[in-house]
């Protein structure tokens, strides 16, 4: 009796916790079926040649030939670099948003926003604009005779990185921010009162503390890089290519598929160790934003380095820093500083150096996208509509863009109908594994597109759903719905539970509650994530290289296509209506915004 | 006694909130100077001020004799305990109070002997590894004034440090903050808006209202003779009666525990006739409530009788009292 009892749930506690599950049902057996099984699939074939013979063949080969292990190699250090860059550079502006005043706070937060609401394709094509042999930066250069001749900022390390830093520093700054802004301000009072001069009070205390912020945010975007193709493809030199790259070769070019798979499994063994190593050492639960300032510190890998060498190294540094201060005030001409003053110009350069890096170069086409020049070459010349005229009357481009429209608004609310429930659970309700299950939601934010493409084709393949616009829209889910759980769970948060049980005390059901106190609350959270799906659909490249063939155009694969062969400046048009559409959703979401809350 | 310290003619201003106007206070040395006041009458901004966390629009702070008013905080040697504590998350309880110590450069063996004592006197000698957010809320108040008393400042001040706890353990910190008062002789400026905190801890209380200073004087000075209406009825009870004719812009007051309820034939300075509305028994005390025949409500506070009071609610009564406690306020003082 007792096992049955266990196997199907009889009382009515049992029956309302698996009701719990419910919501999640839908979300889980989606990624389940075209996430997890395709993947699965894509690994256990690297195992096989190509008659269906198993063989450890293709992992020989990875072996015996150096040129594959310096592609790892270079993919690694790539990572690295970016990851590097991304925090140094990202560290001072997150601090500078996390310690002004709220009400500055936001401006300079859309600012830094502007980068993750541009397609990252457009955004290449903007650092093409700069960096190249008659961009910006070499043209201006010249002009004013710094240089003689046009300095290489294109096609080579250099440009990978930019792009590469240009597309992840905003993410790196936003988790940064998160555990910044949990930092309590009176800690820095504290130290200073206890005779702490602010640069060490930085050191010792504010630096620390934000420290699981770092380590989250590096490997963000260790991770991210590893599986970025577009930036080393159409920025970097093609002689040094990532793995990525490598396996769209061996998939478009030698056709290699059961290579290609073992190429992925390479990749992913290198996320996935890197992730390992992280959770060892510092902690995955800093991930989820949950993490309360230093909370890691004590069981994390900074506390546990011998002696404390992390705690010295950061007193040293303390200590020098002040040492530093104190040798500057001598030797420079500063006036006799009033108290409440802060001497923080250095921070306000670096910050805004590094605002103005991520947000200004898209609008450098739009002039472009108007000059008369046949190449994409600054100044722009003259006035003319004829890129836009290129663009009007090509049928390719037309179709490209009412798909990609469509197909993003139908991954938006698939999205949606999928991750609003699953966040309401996981925000809301004590479940068993719920950490796996959150693992899974996000776990396609993290992985490389590239090998979730890849599978996903080899599935579609038998059933049948290449080329179909429901098979782009179910790939372009498996990538928004995470964006939708993490942003919704955000706004639950936030969320005063009290008011729905106030509601129901007032006699409203639960259903009258959740329509007329929570959804209209709510909205402007769920709002936001349905844009955020809509955004990173468009923009969703990996699934529209694989995915759709010649009879389906998107525009992801059509701009990625062209800027592989020729550039003109109808790119720049196409980019700049990109952001008109863009820029138009934003601003019509926006407007019914403030209408509903006018009218609520 | 030498002026610890002084402020003169200090005044801060938020955008149009005047969290203080010009405010001008001296502080003998090894004093325990309540700061008292309701919320927002601009007792923390008093003590950012002399912590130098927050600058003032005008006047000066003196320090030990010298002026301060634009040191920075880590040069002024004033120790501070935050509301909520400010202990570092990131730092075990020895190196929280080590770290004003390493501040200034204390060879490690003198640190260590330091921190191992300080937590001997805040009686907390094993916590010394664990992280703040390991203990409970009255040791880590403990913790706070450990690290911020370490370095021996001769001023400390505090903002609310008991606010967090409950009633017992607020007693018993009391005590221990006043033994320690003793113990280091700093000079202590303490903020609460609970009375009778201030009250049972202080030298002198510094009564606020309204980002200004309202009175400031012994705890018995306050009690007994306060300045002001909002004096009056900030600390204790007070019972407000018409003002003789010929003093119309003035006003009397008078403490419950002054006024009896007079039996048949006894007299008094002031005598009043009144109904008895209620009586409650509080223990050693009780509390008459009654409405005088001009109809101002009078609340008499006297010893408690087994028997009970023989005056029934409802009854008239004569209550009285000596003409040396009626107080005069100023209508406006204070203001
Ligand atoms: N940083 C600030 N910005 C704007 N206004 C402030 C700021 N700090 C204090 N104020 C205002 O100054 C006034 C005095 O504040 P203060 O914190 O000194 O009051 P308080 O006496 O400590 O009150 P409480 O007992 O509630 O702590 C209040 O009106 C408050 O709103
Ligand atoms: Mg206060």
């Amino acid at each position: 009796m007792t096992v049955i009892a266990t196997e199907f749930p009889t009382t009515r506690a049992d029956r309302r916790m698996l009701a719990r599950y419910l919501p999640l049902v839908p979300a889980v057996a989606f990624l389940a079926i075209v996430f997890v099984i395709p993947v699965a699939q894509l690994l256990f074939l690297s195992f096989f040649d190509n008659t269906g013979v198993p063989t450890a063949a293709h992992y020989e080969r990875l072996v015996a030939n150096p040129t594959y292990f310096r592609v790892v190699l270079n993919t690694l250090s790539y990572s690295a670099w970016t990851t590097l860059f991304c925090i140094v550079g990202g560290y001072p502006i997150a601090y500078l948003v996390a310690t002004i005043s709220a009400r500055h706070r936001n401006p300079l937060l859309i600012w830094i926003l502007v980068p993750l609401w541009t397609s990252f394709l457009v955004r290449v094509l903007a650092w093409m604009v700069i960096l190249g042999s008659h961009g910006v930066i070499n043209r201006t250069l010249l002009s004013l005779g710094l240089i003689e001749r046009p300095l290489d900022l294109i096609y080579n390390f250099f440009g990978v990185m930019v792009g590469s830093v240009h597309a992840l520093m905003p993410i790196a700054i936003l988790m940064m921010l998160s555990v910044m802004l949990n930092i309590d301000r009176s800690l820095s009072s504290a130290a200073s009162t206890l005779g702490a001069r602010k640069s060490m009070a930085f050191w010792r205390v504010y630096f620390p503390l934000s420290l699981p912020g770092v380590a989250a945010s590096g490997l963000m975007v260790f991770v991210s890089a590893l599986g970025f193709f577009i930036a080393p493809q159409l920025l970097g030199s093609p002689s040094n290519i990532m793995l990525a790259q490598l396996i769209i070769v061996q998939l478009e070019e030698a056709l290699n598929w059961e290579f290609a798979a073992a190429l992925s499994v390479v990749l992913l063994a290198a996320t996935i160790l890197v992730v390992v190593v992280f959770d060892r050492t510092l902690g995955l639960s800093s991930l989820t934003g949950e993490v309360r300032a230093g909370a890691s510190t004590r069981k994390g890998g900074f506390g546990r380095l011998p002696g404390g060498l992390g705690r010295q190294l950061v007193s040293a540094i303390g200590w020098g820093s002040v040492y530093a201060g104190i040798f500057l005030g001598k030797i420079l001409p500063y006036r006799r500083q009033r108290l409440g003053e802060e001497r923080r110009s250095l921070l306000w350069i670096l910050g805004l150096i590094g605002i103005a890096f991520l947000a200004l170069p898209t609008f450098f086409l739009i002039p472009i996208s108007v000059s008369e020049n046949r190449f994409l070459a600054w100044p722009p010349e003259g006035f003319t509509w004829q890129w836009y005229q290129v663009y009007f009357s090509s049928a390719v481009w037309l179709d490209a863009t009412v798909r990609s429209i469509g197909v993003g608004l139908a991954t938006a609310a698939l999205s949606m109908i999928l991750g609003v429930p699953a966040a309401f659970v996981l925000a809301r309700q004590r479940v068993i594994g719920k950490s796996v299950i959150l693992s899974l939601m996000l776990l396609p934010m993290v992985l490389p597109h590239i090998i979730v493409a890849v599978g996903l084709f080899y599935l579609y393949a038998k059933v049948g759903l290449v080329g179909t616009n429901i098979g782009l829209i179910i790939g372009n889910t498996i990538f928004s719905l995470p964006y939708v759980v993490i942003t919704v769970m955000a706004v639950l948060r936030n969320y005063d539970e009290r008011l729905d049980q106030a509601a129901w005390t007032l006699g409203a059901t639960r259903g009258v509650a959740f329509r007329r106190i929570t959804l209209p609350i709510l909205k402007a959270g769920m709002v936001t994530a349905l844009l955020f799906a809509f955004v990173k659909a468009m923009d969703e490249l990996a699934i529209a290289l694989f995915v759709a063939d010649a009879g389906t155009p998107l525009l992801p694969k059509q701009l990625w296509q062209e800027m592989s062969y020729k550039i003109d400046p109808s790119l720049a048009a196409v980019s700049t209506l990109i952001l008109v559409i863009v820029g138009l959703s934003i601003a019509v979401v926006q407007i019914l915004n403030s209408f509903g809350a006018k009218r609520g | 006694m030498k002026t610890k310290l002084r402020l003169d003619q200090v005044a801060k201003s938020y955008g149009p909130v005047r969290a203080l106007r010009p405010t001008t206070l001296d502080v003998p040395e090894g004093e325990f100077l309540t700061l008292l006041g309701p919320s927002g009458s601009g007792k923390s901004t008093l003590l950012q001020i002399l912590a130098g966390l927050t600058a003032c629009d005008q006047g000066d702070v003196w320090i030990d004799g010298r002026l301060s008013t634009d040191t920075p905080p880590h040069d002024r040697g004033v120790g501070l305990i935050f509301q909520n504590y400010a202990l570092f998350p990131h730092l075990t309880v020895a190196q929280n109070i080590a770290f004003p110590l390493e501040m200034r450069r204390l060879p490690r063996a003198e640190i260590d002997r330091r921190v191992t004592r300080m937590l001997e006197v805040v009686q907390l000698p094993h916590v010394g590894d664990r992280l703040p957010r390991e203990l409970s809320g009255g040791q880590q108040q403990r913790v706070a004034f450990a690290r911020c008393s370490v370095y021996e400042p001769s001023i400390i001040l505090m903002d609310e440090p008991l606010g967090a706890l409950d009633k017992r353990l607020r007693d018993d910190m009391q005590t221990e903050i006043r033994r320690l008062h003793k113990e280091l002789g700093a000079t202590i400026l303490y903020v609460t808006h609970d009375q009778e905190e201030a009250m049972a801890m202080s030298d002198r209380i510094c009564l606020m209202n309204d980002g200004g200073i309202a009175q400031l004087g012994t705890p018995s000075e306050i009690y007994f003779r306060p300045r002001s209406v909002f004096a009056a009825e900030f600390v204790g009870h007070a019972n407000f009666i018409a003002p003789a004719s010929d003093r119309a812009n003035s006003k009397c007051m008078v403490r419950p525990e002054n006024i009896r309820i007079l039996e048949e034939a006894e007299r008094a300075d002031t005598v009043i006739d009144a109904i008895l509305e209620d009586t409650i028994m509080l223990g050693a005390f009780s509390r008459h409530v009654a409405r005088s025949v001009t109809g101002e409500r009078l609340v008499a506070v006297n010893w408690s009788e087994e028997k009970g009071t023989t005056h029934r609610p409802g009854e008239a009564i004569r209550l009285g009292w000596d003409a040396c406690d009626t107080v005069h306020l100023a209508a406006e003082a204070g203001r």
